[in-house]
This record gives structure tokens, C-alpha cells and sequence, in this order.
């Protein structure tokens, strides 16, 4: 290479760089997700999440979930149970066992130490302003920090940090300390501060609910904090309060489902319900259609039927149609069948021109005595024996008249009266 | 049992053994080697007495001659300290002294122990001021000759301050 070309090789290495960068990245990503996209356990869990989120933000919302599935769930359980539970338990256990328990797993899923998302108190204390004394203090019991060495550890750090910050002159509401991986959220009230050791990156609404919370102690416990000596049983009262505070202030996903209001939690409860009915449903639906189309089958199999037309109101399926008056009585199909669906028929007389209706036709119109022979063969019907004068006379005409029937062959002698 | 909790504040000129007495007394750990305490350390023994369990919430404060600037904060709540001095420099009685008097001055009447500490070197002792001591002894809840680092007299130093600091139990 001239150095002219290696001055400008180097120019265009130097330029598109950043280019060169953003494709190797561009092309890790695809394949991250593609990854993502094949594993089938992953699906899985994605679907979880966006199902849980979607319950969420129904829950936030006006609850369009728990709405819509409510009336649903209720009108439609009764039906569905109906029908053959053990054939339904069968259908259903495979599909809605893994389905179910995947929510449930990601509804409750937990990292003991790192909160997948969100945030988790650890530890609370309760810090009387004038000695520094540990008034009250709650720990998770899902914290590391139970710990007792770990517990006095941090509180010695808090202790000091309280002091120190309360010390300085232009004191500016200096109140949060980083100990390691873990953050201590301080509130500040006249008599005591509140130190929330929190995991995680905890939202601004928590300073909020801090704030609130050490008024309200201020203000329940305003005898006790202003004449503290020392007695630790002063505030085992706040105690319960400060593990309810602990609690619903755990952002991380395992309590999610714990920390939503007793309504968001009937809502999603009756959403898993819902998600279970609507499976049975749908496999109930699916036994019930089979077994419809069987009876319908066997409905248009009969002849002297013509099914034209079927509609469904309020639940009643309604039959439209012709009917032979010599064909079977649907009703009596009806009854053998194992459908369970309410029916309504509409049939039309009219005539069907099947030759063994054709026949009984004219056997019913004819009345042929036993000397009388009727047989239809091929649209002609062949009228022989013998009979009286009388029928004769009457039939001959009425032969023709048979619907259905395009010739006739009368060939009946007249019997002669034996009188 | 009535649980208590209670400030305790270790005071005394810089190096006279603070910090060794309160980890020899919670941790029974003793160090040859010094590290300056910066600021406070704050240190929890729990023990029982009579009808009492009581937290001793240790603060065991930097040692510096010149108390007056910084240290009146940290001795806010506190329901009585231990005074060490070190008999092996005589300078260290005269700040307790004048420590003594900053305290009833910011914080009002307190009880404390005196802790004449390093007693296993006791040859080296020397004291020049001898009304000094005799007066902090008449004033504290009790005195005594410790070592931190052969554990000696520290538990009834310590304990000698928590019947001090609890309401009606009379000093032994
Ligand atoms: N021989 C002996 N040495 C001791 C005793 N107590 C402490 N020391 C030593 O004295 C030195 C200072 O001890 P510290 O306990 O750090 O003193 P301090 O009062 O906390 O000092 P500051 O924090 O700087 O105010 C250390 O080297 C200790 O090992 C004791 O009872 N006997
Ligand atoms: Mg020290």
C-alpha cells in the first residue's frame, strides 16, 4: 500500500466506525432475538409477563378484564359444568395445568436478592432525632439483612448519617445514603426520622409515602416521642403498621400480586378463573358443536326432510325446513340424540319425491285392497290386480294425481260381484 | 422484663483505649494496632438486669483535645458516658476533666464511670494531678482501673453504667 492509501484506509476505519459498531450490534440484537423468539420456554414467559401487565393496567383502568369476563363467568359457568365434567377435566388438564401454573409462576415468581424490576424495602427504622435510639425497626423477611451484625452495621451507619446531617448548619434535606448495593431513603420529621433500607431503584412516590408515614407516626405518637427514655416496648403498636408499610411498598414482581388492593387481586383472581372457564368453554363449545352436527347430520340423512336454513336466538336454535308429512318426526331424532341444545323446528309440508314416498303416496291416496298390486319403477306407476268396480273408478284418476308420479299403468280388472 | 435502650457515650482524650474498651466489651476482641476513630462509631450490647433488658447503644466518639467545636452534638440523648483516661499520660486525666465540665454544661447532669484504662501497664502509670481524679471519682457512679487488652474491669465498668442509667436501681 502507497501511504496515500494507508492515510486514507485509516480515514475511512476512523469514519465508519461507528457504523461498523451499530451493524455488529444491530446484528447481536437480531439474534438475541431470534433466540428469544425459538425458545419456546421463553415465549412462554414473555407471555406471562404481558398477560400479568395486562392485568395490571385492567386493574388501573377501568378493569375492561375483570368486566368483561365477569358476566360471562357467571352466566356461563352453570352451563358449562352441565356438561360432562369428566370428559371436560380430562380435556382441559393438559392445556390449562402448565398454562395456569406459568401464570402463577410468574405472578409470584421471586429473586431473593435482586428484584427483577422495581423495588423492595429491606429494613425500616424508626429514629428518635435527640439520642439516635432505633425506636422501632422492621426488617423483610425476605431480606438478607436479618442478619444482626448486618442489622447493627447499618443502623450504625444510619445513626451517624442522622447525626452528621442534622449537624450541619445548612442542613438542605440531605437524605439519602448509598451502603453498598443497598440505599437508605431517610425522612425527616421533628421528633424522629424514618429510614427505609431499600433494594433496587425505588420510585419518587416513595419519598412521598415516607412523608406521610413519619406525620402520622408524629402524630399518633407524639407523647411518647417527645418524652422518650428509652423503653423499647413504647412502640410495638407501630410495629404491625410498619411491616403493613414494608409490604406494600415491595415492588419487586413476587409482590405485585401481593401489594394489589384486595380488589385488583378479586379482579385478578376472577381473571384466572375466567381464563379457566374460557378454556372449558371453548372445549364444552367443541363437544356441543360435535355433538350438533352429529344430530344435524342424522336430521338431513332422514328422508322427506330438507334442512334450509338454521338461526340462533337467546340460545334456542331455531330450524327452518321442509318436511314430508311421511317422513320422521325431527322431534323423535331429536330426543335420541345426545345434544342438549333447545330446539325449535319450522317445517313446511311439501312433498318429497324419494320413489318409496312416492309410493306410500299413492298406497295412502289409492288404498289398494289386498287383490290390488301398487309399484313405482322409475316414475311410473304400475297399478295391477283386480278390484271393484267402484275402485277402479275412484283410482284411476287418482293414480295420476300422485305426486310425484310421471306415468301410470292401470291395468286392473273389475272384479265380478259374487252375489 | 421491660426492654430499654439507652445512649452511651464513650469520652476521653485521643488514643486512651475508647474504641479497645467497646470491642473488647461487645466483641471480647482486642487490637495492639491503633486506627484513629473518625467521626463515631455506634456499638449495641445487650444485657439483663434485675427486671430490665437493656441496649447499651454505644457511641464510641473521636478522641481530640479540643472538644468544645464539634463534640457537644454528639452527645444529644445521651443517658450517661464512660470517661477514659489513660494514666500512662497525664494530660489525658486533664481532658477528662474539662470533658466532664463541657457535658453538664450542653447536656446537664449525667451519670458516668471513670475508666483509668491500661492497667496491665500499670508501671508506667503517673500521675501528677491527684485532687483532679480524686474529685471525677467522687462525681462518677463509680471508677475504674481497666485493660482492654487483658479484659480486665471492663464488664463491671460498663455494668456500673447500666445501673446508673436505669431508672431506680441504685449504684452497687
Ligand atoms: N496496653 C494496653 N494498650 C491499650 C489498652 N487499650 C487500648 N490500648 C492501645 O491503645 C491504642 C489506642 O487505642 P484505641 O482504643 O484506638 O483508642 P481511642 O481512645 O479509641 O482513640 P481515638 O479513637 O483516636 O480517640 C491502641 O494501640 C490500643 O491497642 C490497654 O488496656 N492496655
Ligand atoms: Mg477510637
Amino acid at each position: 500500500m502507497t501511504s496515500e492509501e494507508e492515510q486514507l484506509e485509516q480515514v475511512r476505519s476512523v469514519l465508519l466506525a461507528p457504523q461498523a459498531q451499530r451493524i455488529t450490534d444491530l446484528q447481536k440484537q437480531i439474534e438475541a432475538l431470534d433466540h428469544r423468539l425459538s425458545d419456546p420456554a421463553q415465549r412462554a414467559k414473555d407471555t406471562g409477563e404481558v398477560l400479568q401487565s395486562a392485568l395490571a393496567i385492567s386493574n388501573e383502568k377501568e378493569d375492561w378484564f375483570g368486566n368483561s369476563l365477569k358476566p360471562m363467568v357467571v352466566d356461563k359457568f352453570q352451563e358449562a359444568s352441565r356438561e360432562d365434567p369428566e370428559i371436560m377435566a380430562e380435556a382441559l388438564f393438559p392445556i390449562l395445568g402448565p398454562a395456569v401454573r406459568k401464570m402463577i409462576a410468574s405472578l409470584i415468581s421471586r429473586d431473593k436478592n435482586r428484584p427483577k424490576s422495581g423495588y423492595r424495602i429491606e429494613q425500616l427504622f424508626l429514629i428518635d432525632k435527640m439520642a439516635g435510639l432505633p425506636v422501632c425497626h422492621v426488617a423483610s423477611e425476605h431480606s438478607d439483612t436479618q442478619d444482626a451484625d448486618m442489622v447493627s452495621g447499618m443502623l450504625s451507619a444510619i445513626q451517624s448519617f442522622v447525626h452528621d446531617a442534622f449537624q450541619t448548619d445548612e442542613f438542605d434535606g440531605l437524605n439519602t445514603l448509598e451502603v453498598g448495593e443497598l440505599s437508605v431513603w431517610i425522612e425527616w420529621g421533628p421528633k424522629a426520622v424514618l429510614a427505609a433500607v431499600v433494594r433496587g431503584k425505588p420510585p419518587k412516590k416513595l419519598r412521598e409515602a415516607l412523608q406521610i408515614k413519619i406525620e402520622k407516626i408524629h402524630h399518633d405518637y407524639e407523647a411518647e416521642l417527645a418524652g422518650y427514655e428509652g423503653n423499647t416496648e413504647l412502640f410495638d403498636a407501630l410495629k404491625p403498621q410498619l411491616y403493613l408499610f414494608l409490604d406494600s411498598h415491595d415492588g419487586s414482581l413476587k409482590s405485585r400480586f401481593k401489594n394489589l388492593s384486595a380488589e385488583a387481586k378479586r379482579y385478578c383472581l376472577i381473571a384466572v378463573a375466567g381464563l379457566v372457564i374460557l378454556v372449558v368453554l371453548l372445549v364444552n363449545g367443541w363437544i356441543e358443536d360435535s355433538r350438533w352436527r352429529e344430530f344435524m347430520g342424522k336430521l338431513q340423512a332422514e328422508i322427506g326432510i330438507v334442512v334450509s336454513n338454521q338461526t340462533e336466538e337467546d340460545g334456542v336454535i331455531h330450524v327452518y325446513g321442509l318436511r314430508d308429512p311421511l317422513a320422521v318426526d325431527p322431534e323423535a331424532v331429536l330426543t335420541t340424540s345426545d345434544t342438549s341444545r333447545d330446539v325449535v323446528f319450522h317445517f313446511e309440508p311439501y312433498n318429497a319425491l324419494q320413489p318409496e314416498f312416492i309410493q306410500q303416496r299413492a298406497l295412502l291416496l289409492l288404498k289398494p285392497t289386498s287383490e290390488v298390486n301398487v309399484s313405482l319403477i322409475e316414475g311410473t306407476l304400475y297399478v295391477s290386480g283386480q278390484a271393484s268396480r267402484q275402485w277402479i273408478e275412484n283410482a284411476r284418476p287418482m293414480a295420476a294425481a300422485v305426486a310425484g308420479v310421471t306415468a301410470v299403468a292401470f291395468n286392473v280388472r273389475e272384479m265380478e260381484r259374487e252375489q | 422484663m421491660i426492654g430499654m435502650q439507652k445512649k452511651i457515650c464513650m469520652l476521653g482524650a485521643f488514643s486512651v483505649g475508647k474504641t479497645s474498651l467497646v470491642s473488647q466489651y461487645v466483641n471480647s476482641i482486642f487490637s495492639e494496632k491503633y486506627t484513629t476513630t473518625i467521626g463515631v462509631k455506634i456499638d449495641k450490647k445487650q444485657i439483663t438486669m434485675d427486671e430490665h433488658v437493656l441496649s447499651m447503644i454505644l457511641w464510641d466518639v473521636y478522641g481530640e483535645d479540643n472538644h468544645q467545636t464539634v463534640m457537644p452534638s454528639y452527645l444529644r440523648g445521651m443517658a450517661g458516658f464512660i470517661l477514659v483516661a489513660d494514666p500512662t499520660r497525664p494530660s489525658t486525666l486533664d481532658t477528662t476533666l474539662s470533658l466532664r465540665k463541657m457535658v453538664s454544661e450542653t447536656v446537664g447532669d449525667v451519670p458516668f464511670v471513670l475508666a483509668l484504662n491500661k492497667v496491665d501497664i500499670k508501671d508506667q502509670w503517673n500521675f501528677e494531678a491527684l485532687e483532679t481524679l480524686n474529685a471525677l471519682k467522687t462525681a462518677s457512679a463509680g471508677s475504674f482501673e481497666t485493660s482492654a487488652k487483658t479484659d480486665t474491669g471492663v464488664d463491671d465498668l460498663f455494668n456500673c453504667l447500666a445501673c446508673a442509667v436505669l431508672p431506680g436501681l441504685p449504684a452497687p
